[in-house]
C-alpha cells in the first residue's frame, strides 16, 4: 500500500518538497483549494515529475457553495443539474468534459468520475454511478476511468449497503474506485461498526480486481492493507484526514486559526501536543517517541536533538510533513505479500503501538482527541469482521504485495 | 389425477407404470422398460410451456455425471392432451431428506463426498450456462451402491436465455430454507453459480449440524426469511477439519461476494480442507 498526498489547503509547498525528497508518489488535487489555473499549473508541475496525478471531482452535494470550488466549469455544470439531469447523456457530459479537459491539460492518466455523497445507499444513487461510469468511459479520450464512491456516515454504518455498492461494481468497467467514507467524528473513529464495513467495502472492491484509493484517510486507515488497499490518500489539515462535507460548503479559510502543533509518534499511533513533548523529555519518555528511522522522516530532528521539545521552532509544516513522511514509510511498512501476512502485520502494529500508548500514559503524555487509545478495540474488531467476511477470498485471491 | 390406462396407450413400450409421486408441476412414475427401471415424468398442462421445454434442454445439454441422463423426452398425446414427458433410468435408494429425517447428523465421509458431488455438479451447472436453483436434501438421490445423485431442474435458470420471472415480482423462484437470499429477492443480476453455492452451504451446514440453521426452533417462514436475509449463520466448528467449517460459512454466506466465486474456487477449498482426512466408512 501507498500514499498518495491528499489536497487541501496550502497543500502546494508541502507536496514540492515531499515529491522532491520521495523521487515518487502520487497526489489527488482539490479544486475547493486550487482555482482552474492552479489545478493545471500545479497539476503539469507534478505531473513533470513523474508523478501520478488525480483530480477529485468534489462532486459530492449538489448545493455546495464553496465559492473556488463553484468557480471550477465541472462543479458549476454539476451544481445547475439535478440528479435527473445528470441521467441523461447531456447532463452527464456538461460535468465530464471540463474533467476531460483538466486531464488533457495535465497530462492525466486517468479521470475520477464525479460520485455524489451517498445518503443513502439506494438504486437511484447506484444508478447514476453507472450511467456516470458509462458516459465518462465515452467522454474520457481513452484516459483510464476511476468511479468515485463517496458514501455518507448512516450508510457507512449499513453492511448491507456496503455489500450492494460491491455488487453492482461488478458491472463497472473502471480501472479504479476511488473510496471516500463520511465518517461520524471528526478524526480518529472509535465506532467498530463503521471501520468493519469499511474494510468490508474496500475488500469487496479489491477482490474484483480493482484498483482501490481510500480518499481522506489518516494513520487509522493504515489497516485498509488488510484489505489488500493500494494507496490512501491523506494530507495537513484534519479537513482532509477526513471527509467533512461541511468543508464544502464553507466559503473561506477555517483552517489557520487553530494553530496547535501536534506531533505525530508513529509507534504509538498517537499525537502530542508539544507541551506533552515537554513533559515527556521531564520523565525520561522522550526517546519512545522518536520516529524510527526506516520510515523515513527527517523533520523532527530538532525535537529530538536535545533541547527541550518546547523551545524548539516547531510548527505546522514541520509537523505535516513528518506526519506525511511516517504515513508514507507505515503504508510501506504494512504492504504485504498475503492476507495472513496483512493481518500479523496490522496485529502487530496495534500491539506494540498500544504498548507505547500504554506506557507513555502511565507517564502522563496523552494525546488527547488525537490518542489511539480509544482506537485500538475498534481496529482489532474490524480486522475480525475483515477475516469474518473476506478472509477465504482474501487468502486465496491476495494481488501482489498490496502496493 | 392421471389415468394409468392413458399412459399406457400413449408410451406402448413402457410397462408396470405406477404413480410415484406428484407435485405442482408433473406426475412422476416408476415403470420398466428394456427390463430397466425408468422414471416417467409428465408434465402438467397448468406448467408453463416454456419453463418445461427449459427443464429439459438444460438437462440435455448438461454433462454432469450426477445427474440422471434423459433416455428418451418429446411431447405426446395423453387422453386428449398434448404432454411433454421425460423418461430417465429409476434410481433405486433415498432421497437425502429422508436419510436426514433417520440420521439428522450422518456420518462425516457421507458429507464430504456429498459435498464433492454437489460442488462437483455445481461447476458442472455452471459450464453449462446452468443455476439449478433447487438445490436442497429433497432433490438428492442416495442410490444403493452409494452413489449421490442430483434430481429436479423444475424451476432451472439458463444464464443467455432471458428470465421467465417477472422483473417486479417480489420473490422469485426458491425453496424456503435453501433458497439464496437473491433468489428470495428475485435480484435477477445476483443469480449466478453463486446461488447454487449458497444452496449447497446450507444442505451441508445442516448435515454437520444435525439441524437446519434457519428452521432451528421455528416453523414460521417469515421468521426464516428474516434469518435468511438478515443475520450470517453461527460459527460452524467441525473438529476433524476446522477449514471444512469456514469453507461451509463462506458458502451458506447471505452475499454473494462472501462465497466463493465459482464451483471451481469453492472445490479448491474443499481440497485444501479435508486434505488427510479419512474418507471410508460412511
Amino acid at each position: 500500500m501507498r500514499l498518495m498526498l491528499q489536497f487541501g489547503h496550502g497543500m502546494i509547498e508541502h507536496t514540492r518538497a515531499l515529491l522532491r525528497e520521495w523521487g515518487d508518489g502520487g497526489v489527488i488535487l482539490s479544486p475547493r483549494d486550487l482555482d482552474a489555473e492552479q489545478i493545471i499549473r500545479v497539476g503539469s508541475e507534478i505531473r513533470r515529475l513523474g508523478v501520478e496525478v488525480l483530480i477529485d471531482p468534489q462532486c459530492f452535494a449538489h448545493d455546495a457553495d464553496h465559492s473556488r470550488l463553484a468557480s471550477h466549469a465541472h462543479f458549476n455544470a454539476f451544481r445547475k443539474c439535478t440528479t435527473n439531469q445528470l441521467f441523461t447523456p447531456d447532463g452527464a457530459r456538461e460535468v465530464l468534459r471540463p474533467l476531460a479537459r483538466y486531464a488533457t491539460e495535465i497530462d492525466a492518466e486517468a479521470i475520477v468520475i464525479p460520485g455524489l455523497l451517498a445518503r443513502p445507499v439506494s438504486d437511484e444513487w447506484l444508478g447514476l454511478q453507472s450511467h456516470m461510469i458509462n458516459m465518462a468511459n465515452n467522454e474520457s479520450g481513452g484516459r483510464k476511468v476511476i468511479g468515485t464512491v463517496a458514501v455518507g456516515e448512516e450508510s457507512m454504518c449499513n453492511e448491507e449497503s456496503m455489500e450492494a455498492i460491491v455488487d453492482a461494481a461488478e458491472e463497472w468497467n473502471v480501472s479504479a474506485v476511488y473510496v471516500i467514507a463520511e465518517a461520524p467524528s471528526e478524526y480518529l473513529v472509535d465506532d467498530p461498526v463503521w471501520l468493519a464495513n469499511l474494510l468490508v467495502l474496500v475488500s469487496g472492491l479489491k477482490l474484483q480486481r480493482k484498483r482501490v484509493i481510500l480518499g481522506y484517510a489518516n494513520h487509522q486507515m493504515l489497516c485498509a492493507a488488510a484489505a489488500n488497499v493500494d494507496a490512501i490518500a491523506s494530507g495537513t489539515w484534519l479537513n482532509v484526514r477526513g471527509f467533512p462535507i461541511d468543508k464544502f460548503y464553507q466559503p473561506a479559510e477555517d483552517e489557520e486559526s487553530r494553530r496547535t502543533t501536534w506531533y505525530y509518534c508513529p509507534q504509538s499511533l498517537s499525537e502530542y501536543k508539544i507541551p506533552y513533548l515537554e513533559i515527556a523529555k521531564r520523565v525520561g519518555v522522550l526517546g519512545r517517541m522518536r520516529p524510527p528511522v526506516g520510515l523515513g522522516s527527517r523533520y523532527a530532528e530538532p525535537l529530538f536533538g536535545g533541547v527541550s521539545p518546547g523551545a524548539v521552532n516547531w510548527r505546522e509544516p514541520d509537523a505535516f510533513r513528518h506526519y506525511l513522511a511516517c504515513l508514507r514509510g507505515q503504508c510501506s511498512e504494512c504492504s504485504a505479500a498475503s492476507f495472513q501476512e496483512a493481518l500479523k502485520i496490522q496485529h502487530d502494529l496495534l500491539d506494540g503501538a498500544a504498548a507505547v500508548a500504554a506506557a507513555l500514559t502511565a507517564k502522563g503524555v496523552r494525546g488527547d482527541y488525537r490518542d489511539f487509545g480509544k482506537c485500538f478495540d475498534t481496529n482489532r474488531a474490524a480486522l475480525a469482521v475483515l477475516q469474518h467476511a473476506r478472509g477465504g477470498r482474501l487468502t486465496r485471491e491476495w494481488q501482489g504485495d498490496g502496493s | 389425477m392421471i389415468e394409468i390406462e392413458e399412459l399406457r396407450r400413449s408410451f406402448p413400450g413402457l410397462q408396470s407404470i405406477t404413480p410415484l409421486a406428484e407435485s405442482g408441476q408433473r406426475h412422476v412414475l416408476r415403470a420398466v422398460r428394456d427390463n430397466q427401471p425408468v422414471v416417467l415424468k409428465i408434465l402438467k398442462p397448468t406448467q408453463d410451456p416454456e419453463l418445461a421445454r427449459r427443464e429439459l434442454e438444460a438437462i440435455v445439454r448438461l454433462d454432469c455425471d450426477y445427474v440422471p441422463r434423459i433416455l428418451e423426452s418429446g411431447t405426446t398425446t395423453v387422453g386428449s392432451t398434448a404432454r411433454l414427458y421425460v423418461i430417465e433410468p429409476y434410481i433405486q435408494g433415498e432421497s437425502y431428506d429422508v436419510r436426514l429425517r433417520r440420521e439428522p447428523q450422518p456420518p462425516l465421509p457421507l458429507v464430504l463426498d456429498l459435498a464433492e458431488t454437489l460442488l462437483k455438479g455445481c461447476a458442472d451447472f455452471a459450464a453449462s450456462g446452468l443455476v439449478h436453483r433447487d438445490l436442497k436434501p429433497g432433490n438428492i438421490l442416495l442410490d444403493e451402491g452409494g452413489k449421490i445423485w442430483i434430481i429436479d431442474f423444475g424451476i432451472v435458470r439458463v444464464l443467455d436465455a432471458v428470465s421467465l420471472t417477472p422483473t417486479n415480482q417480489q420473490f422469485g423462484k426458491f425453496t424456503l430454507g435453501y433458497g439464496a437470499p437473491e433468489q428470495m429477492r428475485n435480484l435477477k443480476r445476483q443469480i449466478d453459480c453463486r446461488s447454487d453455492l449458497f444452496s449447497v452451504g446450507v444442505i451441508l451446514y445442516e448435515s454437520l449440524c444435525g439441524y437446519h440453521p434457519y428452521y432451528q426452533g421455528t416453523s414460521d417462514p417469515f421468521e426464516v426469511m428474516r434469518r435468511i436475509t438478515g443475520a450470517d449463520l453461527p460459527e460452524l466448528e467441525v473438529r476433524e477439519a476446522p477449514l471444512l467449517g469456514s469453507l461451509v460459512m463462506s458458502l451458506a454466506s447471505r452475499f454473494p461476494s462472501r462465497r466463493p466465486q465459482t464451483p471451481a474456487q469453492a472445490l479448491d477449498r474443499f481440497a485444501e480442507a479435508t486434505r488427510g482426512l479419512n474418507r471410508g466408512g460412511r
